[in-house]
């Protein structure tokens, strides 16, 4: 582990300027080449993500807007899968460091060109909320009022994978900028050591802490980590068999979208769009001759179970899943509930730290089940 | 265990359970092999797919028979050191493992999946492993889910 340096940015015209004059420093002193952060998009309806290349360009960074349109794990493996000879700074919510950490792990994403910037995160708003609210307010007004909860420690109406979500703020990234316990015109920015020097000449940190930060933080992870426990467990006892688990997913159109949005299901062709399921015309008919009937299209719950095996070691909870599916079923209770079964047998914790072997690459030779 | 009733024991008695086999070219394959030439008997409940290694057998693949309605699952592999592709074995072990911790969260028990180290001289060993999986799974019934339609 590193130490890590406190520092204040002190807010003048607004938090958006000063974020803006903080990370066109870190281009302009080549701390980094690029930069992949959250902007407001020129309708003033949403925020998303920007690759930038030109610090003037940079004009409405937006790490704070309650909204999360594809996780920024999946685009980071998009952007380092290939060497992209370049150093970019990438700025992360906790559960998408998380799920970075793990793209790392399974190969598909690199974090030697990346500098990881972390951001404080309560929780973000399902898709469907956030279009209604900016509909009214406009993303620039939402990421404002949602600054000031945030430095409170206080959000509303998250989804419902970040009300189970401990981690409020990553410890796996080299800068973080915070905002839980800020006073209104302070951002707190948490630095590696190393790169303090480099950072302060950049960007004009003073030194300074937030007071309030560190038992407001202790005070929502505890609460979270509660209601995880609780919720988790409940589904557990409730959906403990398949005609339960049949039932739950009663309305799954078998999209697929929740496997596109998950950043841990990677694959580039999964399985279930390939030839192995472009099942034979007679392949129906057997299935339905040995049954009697079958519901079409077919494999539903296999899909579904054969993903949550295929992602339940590195499952981060990180909920993109649910925010994708169309008739909004709970998938980020139920991914997370029976992941955590699968993680607890290998003791292991998915997004923690790069030195943590992936369960499935690795064995010891006496365990388990020798019949 | 529980009790059965006298009717459920007639049932348990009549039924046949239905296995699928995972069986690894270079060890399980040949172990089975050898218990069919050595004529070691053993109960026909088995259909056999041959493998290249345990350690490629996708959980879609266990689950695919489970949710079809086969009472069991059976993958074998080399034993520790022998397997072709190093520890292909080892890795499917823990894929099991990983298996039947999510299917026993939904009510299947975890007997109906088993996994194996049988080399190729262990004929009587397959043919025991076979044995006891058929006794275990008359004890569980048939699967629920041959009559389960909406998978
Ligand atoms: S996104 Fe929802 S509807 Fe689509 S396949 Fe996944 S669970 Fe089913
Ligand atoms: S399954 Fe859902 S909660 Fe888990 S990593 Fe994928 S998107 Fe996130
Ligand atoms: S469901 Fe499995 S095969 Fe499909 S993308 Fe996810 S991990 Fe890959």
């Amino acid at each position: 582990m590193y130490t890590i340096a406190s520092f204040l940015l002190r807010t003048q015209a607004n938090v958006r300027e000063t974020l803006k004059e903080f990370f066109r420093g870190l281009m302009k002193k080549d701390i980094v080449d690029l930069l992949l952060v959250p902007q407001e998009t020129s309708s003033g309806r949403s925020v998303v993500y920007t690759l930038v290349k030109d610090p003037n360009k940079l004009l409405s960074p937006d790490p704070v807007g309650p909204l999360v349109l594809v996780s920024g794990a999946t685009v980071l493996s998009n952007l380092t899968f290939r060497d992209p000879g370049a150093v970019i700074g990438v700025v992360l919510r906790p559960c998408e460091v998380r799920a970075a950490i793990e793209l790392v792990k399974l190969g598909q994403a690199n974090l030697s060109p990346v500098l990881l910037i972390g951001v404080d995160c309560l929780g973000t708003l399902d898709p469907r909320v956030y279009r209604e609210e900016v509909m009214q307010t406009g993303a620039r007004a939402l990421s404002e009022q949602w600054l000031t909860s945030l430095r409170s420690g206080l959000v509303k109406g998250v989804r419902s994978a970040c009300q189970i979500c401990s981690e409020v703020a990553s410890d796996a990234v080299s800068v973080h900028i915070g905002f839980i316990g800020t006073g209104p015109n302070e951002i707190l920015v948490e630095v590696k050591n190393s790169l303090v020097e480099r950072l302060r000449e950049a960007t004009g940190l003073v030194e300074g802490t937030a007071s309030e930060r560190s038992s407001l933080i202790s005070w929502h992870k505890e609460e979270r980590q509660k209601v995880r426990e609780e919720k988790l467990l409940a589904w557990q006892q409730s959906i403990d068999d398949l005609p339960r688990l049949i039932a739950e997913f009663a309305t799954c159109l078998k999209c697929g979208n929740c496997r596109k949005a998950c950043p841990i299901c990677y694959c580039k062709e999964c399985v279930f769009e390939g030839r192995i399921f472009d099942h034979q015309s007679s392949s129906y008919v057997n299935w339905a001759t040995r049954k009697g009937l079958i519901k079409m299209p077919a494999d539903t719950i296999l899909f579904h179970l054969t993903r949550l095996c295929h992602v339940g070691y590195s499952c981060v909870s990180c909920g993109m899943c649910e925010s994708a599916c169309p008739v909004g079923l709970p998938l980020a209770t139920l991914f997370p509930a029976v992941a955590e079964k699968i993680q607890a047998i290998f003791n292991y914790v998915p997004g923690r730290s790069l030195d943590e072997v992936l369960p499935l690459t690795t064995f010891k030779e006496e365990e388990l089940e020798p019949r | 265990m529980k009790q059965l009733s006298v009717s459920e024991k007639r049932v348990a008695q009549e039924f046949e359970p239905k296995i699928i086999a995972f069986l690894c070219n270079w060890c399980s394959y040949v172990g089975a092999d050898l218990a069919g030439t050595s004529r070691i008997q053993y109960p026909p409940n088995i259909r056999v797919i041959r493998v290249m290694c345990s350690g490629s057998v996708d959980p879609l693949y266990i689950l695919k028979p489970i949710l079809e309605g086969a009472d069991g699952v059976l993958i074998a592999g080399c034993h520790s050191g022998d397997c072709h592709y190093l520890n292909g074995n080892y890795k499917a072990r823990r894929r099991v493992a990983m298996v039947k911790t999510m299917l026993e969260q939904f009510g299947i028990p975890g007997d109906r999946i088993w996994f194996s180290f049988i080399s190729a001289s262990e004929g009587r060993v397959f043919a025991d492993t076979v044995r006891r999986m058929v006794t275990r799974l008359k004890e569980l019934g048939p699967n629920s889910m041959k009559a389960q339609w909406e998978i």
